[in-house]
């Protein structure tokens, strides 16, 4: 995956979850995380089919509980 | 389209944040989004997507399901109110969340239900219309009677005088979950309709301006000449000659049509002249054709005839001028020709939509020879376009370089062999002059191009002397526009040892090289050019940040960092 891929993915998540410009959102999990809720992660995926230009089917979207989830999700869609 | 492919329309969820985050104000747009479903992050890509075209939008969506309680009361004063409609908007029993009936329904019944709905619609005056023919479920014994149905509500809306959308639009998936019936990955182009809609002027659009190569015929007129483009009803021409014979039945209609190309004035004319093609120079209210921005040409094309920049249709086989015209002029709509034959009808129904005429009279058939009159003596404007930084770097290109020093070295020397526009001196090589070249210590380079949309193949080409002197520099007309020059230039400078001089011949086809050769890091001398590497590598750096140089592993080790 190249790095403009990763920043772009990296800024849909600080964009979402309204998180400061700078912050490293890679180690970011939805366990634990306040700000991760239902209607952020509507907002996350839909964001992330938006931003790539892709489908994520309901199961696929669930499965979705990390930011590295999201990288390999997009990895697996062969999105480079 | 399919999801995912590039439409200069098109907003992805981070171009639509930073439209909203960066825009200073415009006249404002109160905008009501009237559909039945969640709207979801179309609110928010709708607000963007008037923020493009200037205005201050603030968009009023509806509560879940209370499109029906809405279209019963009075419009808001000042509201613009555009409708997304689905077929269960005409007919609640083709709506999924609603489930299977026990039993199969009547289609009379629905028939009845959705004629009616639609003249409590037609009756609401102003309201603009969208319309999203998703698939509905099967809810007949008799399939034909489901397909039936849907043709007939699709007729149904357009005669509320509907814009038909690509049902591609429709997520089922999206629509389960979130009750938003468009999928996430079209919600920024739908949002560009929305808007489209909400403040189109009343009547039709009125000028076409369509690129020419690849666009009305396939081929590079300036490389493959007369002789080498493809027109006609055959084989890889034959969904540009449907193309030129729907343009000519526009043109028929009153719809003025003008052509923008990357070429040489005299170069575009001749294919025109020789008759063959189904179009004629007469055809066009102006041919323009010059090395500078589209967008400079349509906008003093809209001077001279004397209309405003929402009167355009521009058609362009390359996403770069497309974002280019579209970032540009926003009121200009953008079309993407269509990279297959299966995509050609929706876009020709999409450009008929946007010429949509009730009558033609004699006067709209006389209207082409007036304009004419009208754009004689229009010069191609020498202007700068629009900004395409972000556009480029969303495109995700990737630059391979070659070391063709060694091995197959057969396309890097066709490439200059046959390329006319980006060629620094048009010479051809002779045979066995690569080779003596080389065998002194000379270097050969060649460069193949990726990008999101796919591979563009081996696109450049360059030969050095064992001095650093370049005497062949080649780039095909397919990549123009996306810093690909300047990036592999830059990179050069780094090699040891440097370019320091480059044997430039102007012809009469290289403009565009010559446009290369005008940055200040270059200076002209009786000898040919010579350049600053270190002033091109300081101003040019940008562009090798807007792609990703992948050197291949024999070159790697002449890498200067």
């Amino acid at each position: 995956m190249t790095e403009n891929i990763l920043e772009r993915l990296q800024e849909v998540f600080r964009a979402v979850l309204e998180l400061p410009p700078d912050t490293d959102v890679s180690q970011l999990e939805r366990d634990g995380d306040s700000r991760w809720d239902s209607v952020a992660h509507v907002w996350l995926i839909s964001g992330i089919e938006s931003e790539f230009g892709i489908t994520i089917d309901t199961a696929e979207s669930l499965e979705v509980k990390s930011f590295d989830q999201a990288r390999a999700l997009l990895v697996e869609r062969g999105v480079a | 389209m399919s999801a995912g492919s590039v439409s200069a329309d098109a907003l992805t969820f981070l171009q639509a944040r930073r439209l909203l985050a960066e825009f200073t104000g415009g006249p404002p747009l109160s905008l009501l989004l009237a559909m039945s479903g969640t709207a979801l992050q179309l609110e928010m890509y709708t607000r963007a997507a008037a923020a493009r075209r200037g205005w201050s939008a603030s968009v009023r969506t509806l509560p879940f399901n209370t499109l029906a309680q809405t279209v019963a009361m009075a419009p808001r004063d000042g509201e613009r109110e555009v409708f997304l409609l689905m077929p269960w908007d005409f007919a609640p029993e083709l709506d999924w969340r609603s489930g299977i009936p026990a039993v199969s329904v009547n289609a009379e019944t629905i028939r009845a239900f959705a004629a009616d709905v639609a003249g409590r619609l037609a009756v609401r005056g102003d309201g603009r219309v969208l319309y999203l023919p998703a698939p509905v479920p099967a809810l007949f014994p008799d399939p034909s009677q489901l397909a039936a149905l849907e043709y007939w509500l699709t007729s149904l809306a357009c005669s509320l005088g509907a814009s038909v959308m690509d049902r591609a639009a429709f997520s089922l998936a999206d629509y389960l979950s979130t009750g938003c019936p468009v999928g996430s990955a079209w919600q920024g182009l739908v949002a560009t309709q929305i808007v489209d809609v909400a403040v189109r002027a009343d009547g039709p659009r009125k000028v076409l301006v369509t690129d020419l190569d690849n666009v009305v015929w396939a081929g590079g007129i300036a490389e493959d000449g007369v002789d080498g483009i493809a027109y006609g009803p055959e084989g890889v021409g034959f969904r540009h000659f449907i193309y030129q014979g729907f343009l000519r039945k526009l043109r028929s209609e009153g719809v003025l049509l003008a052509a923008v190309s990357r070429n040489d004035a005299d170069v575009v004319t001749a294919p025109f002249r020789s008759g063959a093609l189904l179009l004629k120079e007469e055809s066009f209210v102006a041919l323009l054709a010059s090395y500078h921005a589209k967008s400079a040409q349509i906008r003093e094309l809209a001077t001279h005839l004397n209309l405003s920049l929402d009167a355009f249709v521009f058609v362009d086989d390359n996403p770069v001028e497309l974002a280019e015209v579209s970032s540009a002029l926003p009121d200009v709509r953008c079309v993407p020709f269509p990279p297959r034959e299966d995509l050609l009808p929706g876009f020709l129904l999409e450009l008929q939509a946007l010429f949509a005429r009730h009558v033609v009279t004699d006067e709209d058939r006389a209207r082409t020879e007036m304009y004419r009159r009208r754009a004689s003596g229009l010069a191609p404007a020498d202007l700068a376009g629009a900004d395409l930084t972000e556009f480029l770097r969303q495109l995700d290109m990737t630059l391979t370089l070659h070391d063709r020093s060694h091995g197959d070295r057969t396309r890097a020397v066709q490439l200059i062999n046959k390329t006319n526009q980006f060629n620094l001196n048009g010479r051809r090589l002779e045979p066995g002059e690569v080779e003596r070249l080389l065998a002194e210590g000379g270097r050969l380079y060649g460069a193949s191009l990726t990008d999101r949309s796919g591979a563009h193949g081996e696109i450049l080409a360059c030969l050095l002397a064992p001095d650093g002197t370049i005497k062949s520099f080649v780039l095909s007309c397919r990549v123009f526009q996306r810093r690909v020059e300047h990036a592999f230039f830059a990179w050069l400078c780094d090699q040891s040892p440097p370019p320091v001089r480059l044997e430039f011949v102007g012809t009469a086809r290289n403009e565009p090289i010559r446009q290369f050769l005008s940055d200040p890091a270059f200076s002209h001398t009786d000898g040919g050019v010579a350049c600053d590497t270190v002033a091109f590598r300081r101003a040019h750096a940008s562009a090798l940040e807007l792609l990703r140089l992948v050197v291949e592993h024999d070159l790697a080790s002449e890498v200067r960092t």
